[in-house]
């Protein structure tokens, strides 16, 4: 049998892999660090050349230093964790709650029909409004402050996942009709797949909001963690404190984002995106 | 055998896309199902798919009729259709779930380097080029080896040369195990090229209007005389099944207006 095989010149256009120069996986983040760093840096000369005492905005050395104190009194990894565990928590409560209801509005039409208008009225309420019933509800310790961090990470999981089924490819899904995959077996091998580049923007988005809620709920009422960190700061007149939370605040955030898109990588190596072009 | 039986088709909106369309296809023949927009040719191979139920009348496979996806009748659609997150060797064995690990990449590898693509195993789709897209599409229907493969307009969306060498690597593959292939298409070409028996089809509803038998031993000649005499019948059968059907309309509108005035 004729094993042969014509490929014509014009289908041999293999996509030529942009193979990223070594250089660029150390200069690309270095290029994002440029600017913050340069204005530290004019900041710190500023007050270092007197044209400014730096007391209401103190120099970037003053901030480290505080950052220092601070670790080295055991207060700060109090304070971290404290954040951190919040944070963890409601994330978790709101990722589980939000993937489970977006799933099934986003599956079923009559859960959606059903559902959907009330999750969309709740959300269009300003979350902090929430808090004075959370502290009656829950009291003003722990669970009002995981339970309002939560409601902040549920609405754009919700919509993402919703959204992200509902968008599937009817075309897709029919590929998995013609090789008649049982229900199961089409959650598993087309939706989720489908679905997963929009999951983890909708947990990034979820996670960008919990660390927002985080600073609310610890700035209502706390006696540890970084938001407490910033009210005391306020409160004695320590904007060096203030800074150094507001760092803390800013590492922490874009840390955990990044484990998420460096645990989501591996599986999204496939999309055809604008944005795949250089890689995470 | 395949055998439709009055098939008819009528969506919920009121669509009268199919009526009464019957034919026997025994096994190993290829058929073109031709005709202009709207005479029900995708409807139909939906049906012969089991994707949509049939409104009236049955398709049936070795007398089983078929209501919802067979494992025998695999489908080759208009758009390559191929999972973006599998890689083409896992696109291709995506029907191969009830095989060994070893057995499944074996079959794979086969079916790779019988398309021509051994060497884009590990390529995502989004790297392949519209032709090479539709080789793995191919690859992976006829993987399973289904006894019946429909193709529904498989090489419209690419261009001219890209087209002829599909064709011609289809008959290629399909004589590999002789699947019984029904391909519908707007291309005469195409038609008279690949098919043994063309059914030209008249819209509104879809009707089978003309059957014309192609006995032409192939390899085809695209150029020749005999291959011309063939594409020219097809093309009046498709000019009279048009013509006809909008002399239909006209008739039915002019008697409205008699009934008006």
């Amino acid at each position: 049998m004729a094993m042969s095989v014509d490929l014509p010149a014009l289908e041999q256009t293999a996509a030529p892999r942009a193979a990223p120069a070594r250089w660029s996986r150390f200069a690309r983040p270095a290029l994002g660090l440029l600017v913050p760093v340069v204005c530290a840096l004019g900041w710190e000369l500023v007050v270092y050349l007197g044209y400014s005492n730096g007391r209401l905005v103190p120099p970037p050395s003053k901030v480290f230093q505080t950052i220092v104190e601070l670790a080295r009194s055991g207060e700060l990894s109090r304070h971290i964790l404290a954040t951190l565990w919040r944070v963890g928590a409601g994330f978790a409560l709101g990722v589980v709650t939000g993937t489970i209801m977006g799933a099934i509005s986003g599956y079923w039409d009559f859960a959606k029909r059903l559902l959907d208008p009330t999750v969309q009225a709740l959300r269009a309420i300003p979350s902090l409004a929430w808090v004075p019933l959370f502290v009656l509800w829950l009291g003003i310790f722990e669970t009002s402050k995981v339970a309002l961090i939560a409601v902040g990470v549920f609405f754009p999981i919700y919509l993402g996942v919703m959204g992200a089924i509902l968008s599937v490819d009817r075309k897709i899904v029919e590929v998995g009709r013609v090789f008649r995959l049982s229900g199961p077996a089409m959650i598993r091998r087309i939706l989720l797949p489908a679905v997963l580049p929009a999951y983890v923007v909708a947990l990034r988005v979820g996670l960008g909001l919990g660390w927002m809620f985080v600073v609310a709920a610890e700035l209502i009422g706390a006696s540890e963690g970084l938001g407490y960190l910033l009210l005391d700061g306020q409160q004695l007149g320590k904007p060096a404190q203030i800074l150094a939370a507001i760092v803390i605040f800013a590492i922490l955030g874009k840390l955990t984002d990044w484990l998420i898109e460096v645990a989501a990588a591996p599986l999204l190596r496939w999309q055809d995106a604008f944005g795949a072009r250089g890689g995470a | 055998m395949l055998a439709l039986k009055e098939v008819g088709k009528t969506y919920p909106n009121g669509v009268h896309a199919l009526e009464r369309f019957s034919a026997e296809i025994p096994p190993g023949e290829i058929i073109a199902i031709i005709g202009g927009s709207g005479c029900g040719k995708s409807t139909l191979l939906r049906a012969i798919a089991g994707l949509d139920r049939a409104s009236t009348g049955n398709v049936t496979l070795d007398n089983a009729v078929i209501s919802s996806p067979h494992a025998k009748i695999g489908i080759i659609f208009q758009e390559p259709r191929l999972l973006p997150w599998l890689s083409v060797a896992d696109n291709i064995g995506f029907g191969l779930t009830d095989l060994s690990a070893q057995a499944r990449r074996e079959r794979i590898a086969v079916a790779l380097a019988r398309v021509g693509l051994t060497d884009k195993a590990a390529a995502w789709p989004r790297e392949l080029s519209g032709g090479q897209a539709q080789r793995v599409a191919i690859a992976r229907a006829l993987v399973p080896q289904p006894e019946v493969l429909l193709l529904d307009e498989p090489f419209s969306a690419l261009d001219a040369f890209t087209r002829r060498d599909l064709q011609d690597h289809l008959l290629d593959l399909w004589a590999d195990t002789r699947p019984t292939l029904v391909l519908v298409t707007h291309d005469v070409d195409e038609a008279v090229v690949l098919a043994d028996r063309v059914l030209v089809m008249r819209p509104r509803p879809g009707r089978l209007f003309e059957q014309i038998t192609i006995n032409l031993a192939r390899p085809r000649d695209r150029k020749s005389e005999l291959f011309d005499t063939f594409k020219r019948r097809v093309l009046t059968a498709l000019d009279r099944s048009l013509d006809r059907s909008v002399r239909d309309v006209t008739d039915k509108s002019s008697a409205g207006e008699a009934m008006w005035w």
